[in-house]
């Protein structure tokens, strides 16, 4: 750094509850396309796993589309350009929906990976046993995909979180908009990154102490179930 | 595994060290930018490719405008040559302090607005131009003073410093901004927002893309703080401050610094005191 440089906190310390509005804001997004991403990716893993060759087809489809442009891009395509057909989302209903649908496909993947994992042997033994086919994967075959998903979504999950900060392209006002907003001002770049570091480093650090929390209560649970 | 899991919090810990202790280790280089320049043979100069009328690409893609053109004066007032200049393109706004303090460049010149925060993490030279914001509207709409624009919504670039323009003249505004002005004039031409406020010139530009869709609003009675515009230095090099104070000085003598602001704004209102009096 050049000549005479000294970090100073009180413009960081001024800025705290500024800071706080647009956490909160990050979380929302983070949230909410966490939840329905994941639930878009499920659904669509069950679609190609068992939706036969067109189910395949579209999966497949969705997965290269989604996969082949940046989330930023289906931003502003559903923020600025469904607003020259007359459609106007909110900036926060277009970037929470483009994080939704881009990192659908890449869950996706990982349940399906997870799903055809799991030997064809569990299935073959549960028609033996004369489980009907939803029952047979409600209880045989998802609890272990799920297992085997977990650090990958949980790795899905801390990228949703950081990717929260394309949104401000849109104008929302989460986390990085308002400390890039003060940056602006004062020009206080090195205390602001410092601490927006910390912050999110934080944030993404919870999100894969819950996966690896989860991960554990599913094998002790599954640990349990095979000593009966 | 478990018994390892303290070693992540300490070495991220030390790694902001090592940043907070790098700031106070370069601080004591001791020569001046202009010797480091005379000697490299070139200056250079950080500059933004989006800012208008300062410092944007052309129609063929080159780099052109206001402070494009006076820093290769500079760079004549240095090497009797104008070419002797490289520019560093900066990405972002909040990426002109940090360009100063990581020595990537030896001045910034970008339509760089002082305010007093920022005084206090750079140095400024002698105001070169005065900053002149306005709130453009749709040519329809209703709205004729600032007064009127109480309870709407305002399309801008994203940024605190805008922010505390428009809260002088607007009480309680709401505002949407946006990290690009480009993008911000899309969304408002989109109808997102009930008025546009940016810098004069960048704004008379882009509302002369659609002749007869929108106006300036001019309120009289309420001026928006202006802002001097100055070139950026890294802090304590009192030297080259000098240096480049003096060289905005000698273009002013020569006239040249007035043509330039005949050349892109197409008027001398913009000018300074110092340089519209007599020697």
């Amino acid at each position: 750094m050049g000549s005479g440089y000294t970090l100073i906190w009180a413009p960081v310390i001024e800025a705290v509850s500024e800071l706080s509005f647009g956490l909160l804001v990050t979380l929302e997004i983070a949230l909410l396309s966490s939840i329905s991403a994941t639930i878009l990716g499920l659904t669509g893993a069950l679609i190609v796993r068992y939706g036969g060759g067109g189910g395949r087809f579209v999966g497949i489809s969705y997965l290269e589309l989604m996969r082949n442009s940046p989330s930023l891009v289906k931003m502003y395509f559903l923020y600025f350009g469904l607003a020259t057909f007359g459609i106007y989302l909110s900036p926060f209903a277009a970037g929470t929906i483009a994080l939704s649908l881009h990192n659908a496909a890449y869950l996706m993947e990982i349940f399906r990976a997870a799903i055809a994992s799991v030997s064809d042997g569990q299935n073959q033994a549960a028609a033996s046993l004369g489980l009907r086919p939803g029952v047979a994967f409600r209880k045989i075959i998802w609890p272990q995909a799920l297992r085997r998903a977990l650090p990958a979504l949980g790795n899905n999950w801390a990228e949703i979180a950081k990717d929260t900060s394309i949104t401000s392209a849109l104008s929302v006002q989460d986390f990085y908009y308002v400390f890039t907003s003060i940056i602006a001002l004062n020009m206080r770049t090195y205390e602001f990154f410092i601490v927006a570091g910390a912050v999110y480093l934080v944030l993404t650090g919870s999100i894969g102490g819950f996966a690896r929390l989860f991960e554990w209560r599913l094998s002790t649970a599954e640990r349990k179930s095979a000593k009966r | 595994m478990r018994r390892d899991l303290w070693k992540l919090p300490v070495s991220v810990a030390l790694i902001f060290l090592c940043i907070a202790h790098a700031a106070k280790v370069q601080a004591q280089s001791a020569n001046s930018t202009l010797q480091t320049v005379l000697k490299r043979g070139t200056i250079v100069i950080g500059t933004r490719s989006t800012a208008l009328p300062f410092s944007f690409k052309d129609e063929k893609g080159e780099l052109v405008g206001f402070d494009i053109d006076l820093a290769r004066e500079i760079a004549r007032g240095l090497f009797k040559d104008p070419a002797k200049v490289e520019f560093v393109i900066l990405s972002s706004s909040s990426d002109r302090v940090a360009s100063l303090q990581s020595n990537r460049v030896d001045a910034v010149i970008t339509g760089f607005s002082v305010y007093l925060e920022r005084t206090q993490v750079i140095d400024f030279t002698t105001p070169y131009m005065i900053s002149d914001n306005i709130f453009v509207v749709k040519t329809s709409s209703p709205i004729q003073k600032y007064a009127d624009l109480v309870g709407k919504l305002i399309v801008t670039r994203q940024g605190a410093d805008v922010e505390a323009l428009i809260k002088n003249v607007v009480p309680n505004p709401q505002i949407q901004g946006y990290p690009e002005v480009s993008d911000a004039f899309l969304a408002f031409r989109q109808g997102r927002g009930d008025a546009f406020f940016y810098e004069r010139a960048a704004s008379m530009y882009y509302a002369r893309q659609y002749p007869g869709q929108f106006r300036a609003i001019e309120d009289r009675e309420h001026g928006i703080e202006v802002s001097p515009i100055a070139i950026g230095v890294r802090q304590g090099d009192q030297t080259w401050l000098n240096y480049l104070n003096w060289a905005l000085y000698s273009l002013k003598a020569s006239g040249k610094l007035q043509e330039l602001h005949k050349k892109w704004l197409g008027t001398e209102e913009l000018e300074p005191n110092w340089v519209r009096q007599p020697l």
